[in-house]
């Protein structure tokens, strides 16, 4: 990031106005705010201090300690401050956090030090920039939100900076800003579907890659529901063999077997099996992967993967790898004697291997689970004493009505899958006991909730399980398939007759999350009965709402990415845009844009609003007109009246009415309380006149020789009625 | 041979008329002129390119990042900016430049152009629309209707005559993000004419009737106003204040001055180039006629002035009087005119104010 440097000499170029300051203020408030919650908390209340010191020096200019505490020296010096502290905290500069946490003080300084038109200009870029480094943390709805008040203050403060004679008005920025963004929001719309997203870093600090989601090698329940939220990159796929179908995408990755009642962790023999992991190819020693008893080959899938960095040892395969990763970079991998495909060194680098699997959901092992050559791994298998007992329970009984383990795993899928449970990102899960908690009471989870409830009823009943964590599914981008962090997914791994097979519990709630994706599995409208079976207060099904709206947010927003911008090209009949169509949509969009601002009704000038007299006055003619009585071009409405009464007798009353009320609002101007009450009961009298129909029908054809009225008569009747 | 310089000639005019297109180099303008847009430009201010450059940074965090939240922030701020550019082409375009004055003073004193601009259509409203030339500056806010007059002040130093120049209509309502601008050159000129030398000899007096001149001139602001009551006429710009009717313009119907008939008729002077013949510098001599007619006007003599030679007549009336000379009674010219004869002198291409 670059270090923009501090203009040391004041006041350079146009000095800013006092009025300015607020709007200043507030932009830097408003762009600093989302970051309070991310930042040491040294670092805010620096940067807040900093913004109070530059509104006191323009409060107070005669101040001498304040101004000398804001000239640009100074503040030069609290950032280079800055930079040692930052530096200490973090432990390294150069990387995101560090970065933006120093953004976030230069901008402060830079708003204490501002006193130029050019300081300010540069202080509105700068908080621009600090506004959408927020995102590195949070994409959420809110976040999205609370970014609008901060887009209305740049627009504001550079509304004001211009100025020559500035204003103390509020609102004029604001609604010209606000006119300016609705104008823009097309473009914007435009840009943000079509501009092409880009894949991948164009670079990435060393740090930043620390601070990635991805998976981990322990599992607590919830973390891979919050590393679902991620849209980012965990890896992409070129098949060099047809593309497997969805269920077979299970993308084997870290391994837990040892389980302490919360928290799923890799096997206690992680040290000893990175010893002894499996001196053979897969491929050629195939008593690993065939059934011993069958003689037909699984299906065998090529591909090569483009890992991203994620700082840890392992490597992804498709369950189950039939071969170690063969690399260009001759980066040394091995298979661990749990299947794990292991890398000698953290991926540091975008790494590209090709890599050999067969699609089978098992893999056959000599050894017995539980023991690594001659070693008990005491919990591969087994229950954990004093926690999760209504579990163990539970899977005591399950015991007891299947003996056989097939039969047993089988039904705890059933039970998944006909009792009420919630294919859920937001589970409510607290206690001590959170697999009891999930299993009986909330029944609310994410894959890892289902996988390690599975897996421990598994072991209560003394079949060896364990978890596997990894990523499922997967989405083609023309030639190749991305897997993100969203894909995360964690399913079981149960040893039954000598084999370690797949159980993917989830796919017992939530089938098309297998099928189609995370995205499909949970649907924005809840399902209701589903609903229905739990406390349905006000409160839940508003919460229920706002986390499919958010939902709606992550997938529509959030996610969008270039599956969904082909989808909406293909749509639109354009399967595989060119550069060429995509600048001719825009440069269409932007000249039909372009001529409606300018040739339609969005002038600047704000509409006025028109007396009601006169609306009702048209009202009035036009009610007449489709009776059949035309006004005459020399015609007032007391003449029009006294024609009207004239083919009229029947309604003379309400004629006369509301020719001497539109008479009064128009030419005597009343005081407005009298003014209101007269519109009243013209809206009423008008509202009460039969249909236009009838009076065709009830015209007065005979020429009658009734005394012509006159203003007298109108002016007593308008009497007698208000 | 021919055709070549026909062709050349041919290819230098498009040249300059697409020179004069962009830049307007000619004064060829003629008022009133509303700012369409042909002539309108619109480019990013310094504050639009930074603004620019903080979108782009957005644009590659978010890129780098995969910040979708990232992107639509850009893109809502390119749409703020580029509606912008529309609001700001809006708030321009319907100006109209309705007049330029030409401009006198003395050299010394600034010149001052009144301009006077108008909304084309009646509804639009133009927001810090601001004017300048070479070295005169103004601003104004240009409401629907009404006319809003600018005054351009220009700084003077010598005697001559000075062209307004082109003049560039410009604002960066509302965000000054956006600078649009357009040219307009209008064969406007400012006279300077030389400063009244300050204790100028008597003036001789005309050839033709070599009666003796008056003792003295201490009389001066009395002497319009003495004699027979001779009638009220119109007002007529250039007529001493103290013959105003003071008891017309009272009742509202107008100004009007007094005239009466001087008890005798003051000698009728003959300015001439050649009476300054005992100062040698031209600038010198100027300002000494200058003074003369300062002094007639304000005696209100009939004189003629005769620059000779190197006259130029610089009026709007010049075309019709092949006549260098102008006959001078006071109320067939008027001081002005005689002023920017003076400021005209030696000057050949009014234009460019050259000689």
């Amino acid at each position: 990031m670059a270090l923009i440097s501090l203009s040391v000499s004041p006041a350079k170029g146009e000095s800013l106005s006092v009025a300015t300051v607020p709007w200043l203020a507030a932009l830097v408030m408003l762009a600093q705010m989302p970051h309070y919650l991310y930042l040491p908390w040294w670092v805010s209340l620096a940067g807040a201090t900093l913004v109070v010191l530059g509104v006191a020096r323009w409060r107070h200019p005669d101040m001498r300690w304040l101004t000398l505490l804001t000239n640009g020296w100074s503040l030069t010096l609290a950032a280079a401050i800055a930079v040692v502290l930052i530096k200490a905290h973090y432990g390294y500069f150069i990387g995101r956090d560090p970065c933006v946490a120093f953004l976030f003080l230069l901008v402060s300084c830079k708003f204490a030090e501002s006193r130029s038109i050019k300081d300010a200009t540069l202080l509105i870029c700068l908080s621009a920039f600090l506004l959408s480094t927020r995102y590195f943390y949070s994409q959420s709805l809110i976040s999205g939100i609370v970014t609008v008040p901060a887009v209305l203050a740049i627009g504001g403060a550079f509304y004001v900076i211009r100025q020559k004679k500035p204003t103390s008005s509020l609102t004029e920025p604001l609604a010209i800003t606000g006119k300016l963004l609705l104008q823009g929001l097309p473009i914007a719309a435009l840009l943000f579907v079509i501009f092409p997203r880009l894949p991948g870093p164009l670079w990435s600090l060393p740090h930043d890659s620390a601070a990635t989601t991805g998976l981990s090698d322990s599992m607590t329940l919830g973390s891979i529901s919050e590393l679902s939220q991620s849209g980012a990159v965990a890896f992409r796929v070129d098949f060099d063999t047809p593309v497997p179908n969805a269920q077979s995408l299970y993308w084997r990755g870290p391994v837990l077997s040892q389980f302490d009642g919360r928290t799923w962790s890799q096997n206690n023999l992680q040290s000893l099996s990175s010893q002894q992991s499996l001196n053979f190819l897969p491929k050629s020693d195939k008593r690993y992967l065939l059934n011993p008893d069958a003689s037909a080959t699984p299906p065998v899938t090529q591909y090569t993967v483009t890992l991203e960095p994620h700082q840890r040892h392992w490597l992804f395969a498709l369950d189950v790898p039939a071969s170690l990763p063969v690399n260009d970079a001759g980066t040394q991998a091995r298979l661990s004697h749990d299947f794990q495909l292991l890398s000698a060194t953290p991926v540091s680098d975008t790494l590209r291997y090709q890599q050999t699997s067969f699609l089978q959901d098992r893999y056959y092992d000599t050894q017995p689970p539980g023991r690594v050559d001659g070693q008990v791994s005491g919990q591969v298998s087994g229950p954990v004493s004093g926690k999760n007992q209504r579990t163990h329970q539970f899977a005591r009984q399950l015991r007891q009505q299947y003996p056989d383990d097939t039969d047993l795993a089988n039904a705890m899928l059933r039970w998944f899958a006909e009792e009420p449970y919630f294919y859920t990102l937001r589970p409510t899960l607290a206690g001590d006991n959170p697999v009891d908690e999930f299993l009986f009471d909330s029944l609310r989870g994410f894959c890892e909730h289902y996988a390690a409830a599975f897996t421990v009823v598994m072991r209560a009943a003394g079949i060896p399980a364990r978890i596997v964590t990894g990523y499922q599914g997967g989405e083609m981008n023309g030639e190749y398939m991305i897997v993100r962090q969203s894909d995360a997914h964690a399913w079981a791994e149960v040893w039954i007759d000598n084999a370690w097979r797949r159980y993917d519990p989830t796919a017992a709630v939530a089938p098309s999350r297998v099928e189609a994706g995370i995205g499909a599995a949970l649907p924005s409208d809840e399902p209701l009965p589903t609903l229905a079976r739990f406390d349905t207060s006000w409160l839940r099904a508003a919460h229920l709402r706002w986390d499919s709206v958010n939902y709606q947010w992550q997938q529509w927003v959030v996610d969008f990415n270039t599956g969904k911008q082909q989808n909406l090209w293909r749509k639109l009949g354009f399967p595989n845009p060119s550069p060429l169509h995509v600048a001719l949509v825009v440069i269409g969009a932007a000249a039909l844009w372009s001529l409606l601002l300018l040739r339609g009704q969005w002038s600047w000038r704000p509409l006025r609003r028109r007396p009601p007299e006169d609306r009702l006055w048209e009202r009035w003619l036009r009610h007449l007109q489709l009776s059949g009585l035309e006004k005459l071009s020399h015609e007032g409405p007391q003449d029009l009246g006294q024609r009207a009464a004239k083919a009229w007798p029947v309604h003379q009353n309400s004629i006369l009415s509301i020719t001497s009320a539109l008479v009064t609002l128009r030419y005597s101007s009343p005081i407005p309380v009298a003014r209101n009450r007269l519109v009243t009961t013209l809206k009423r009298d008008l509202n009460s006149l039969p249909s236009p129909k009838e009076w065709r029908q009830s015209t007065n054809h005979r020429d009658n020789n009734k005394a012509t009225l006159t203003l007298s008569d109108l002016n007593g009747h308008y009497t007698d009625r208000v | 041979m021919n055709a070549t310089t026909q062709q050349q000639s041919s290819r230098q005019s498009n040249n300059r008329s697409f020179k004069q297109r962009l830049f307007r180099t000619e004064a060829n303008d003629t008022l009133p002129l509303p700012v369409t847009h042909d002539r309108i430009y619109i480019l990013p201010r310094r504050r639009g390119w930074a603004f620019l450059a903080a979108l782009l940074i957005i644009l590659v965090a978010s890129i780098n990042y995969g910040l979708s939240l990232g992107y639509a922030l850009c893109f809502l701020l390119t749409g703020l900016f580029a509606a912008t550019l529309l609001a700001t082409y809006r708030n321009m375009a319907g100006v109209m430049l309705h007049s330029v004055a030409d401009a006198d003073a003395v050299a010394g004193e600034p010149l001052l152009f009144d301009a006077v601009l108008t909304g084309k259509n009646p509804h639009s409203e133009h927001i810090d629309i601001e004017l300048h030339g070479e070295r005169c500056y103004a601003r104004a806010d240009v409401h629907a209707g009404s006319r809003t007059k600018l005054e351009l002040l220009r700084p003077t130093d010598t005697r001559g005559v000075q062209p307004l120049g082109r003049l560039t209509i410009e604002s960066d309502y509302p965000l000054g993000l956006w600078r649009s601008w357009a040219y307009i050159h209008a064969p406007v000129v400012g006279y300077v004419s030389p400063q009244p030398e300050n204790q100028p000899p008597e003036p001789p007096a005309a050839s033709s009737t070599p009666e003796p001149q008056p003792d003295g001139l201490t009389d001066t602001t009395a002497t319009t106003t003495h004699g027979e009551f001779a009638g009220i006429r119109p007002y007529r710009a250039g007529d001493s204040t103290a013959a105003i009717a003071w008891k017309q313009l009272a009742r509202g119907t107008g100004l009007h001055t007094r005239e009466f008939h001087p008890e005798h008729s003051p000698d009728r002077l003959s300015l001439s180039w050649e009476q300054t013949n005992a100062l040698s510098d031209t600038e010198a001599r100027l300002s000494r006629l200058a003074a003369w007619i300062h002094m007639a006007h304000r005696t209100a003599r009939p004189y003629t002035l005769d620059l000779g030679p190197y006259a130029h007549l610089s009026t709007n009336a010049s075309d019709k009087e092949s006549n260098t000379a102008i006959d001078g009674t006071s109320e067939e010219i008027t001081e002005q005119q005689a002023l920017r004869q003076l400021a005209a002198f030696g000057i050949t291409d009014l234009s460019s104010g050259t000689a």
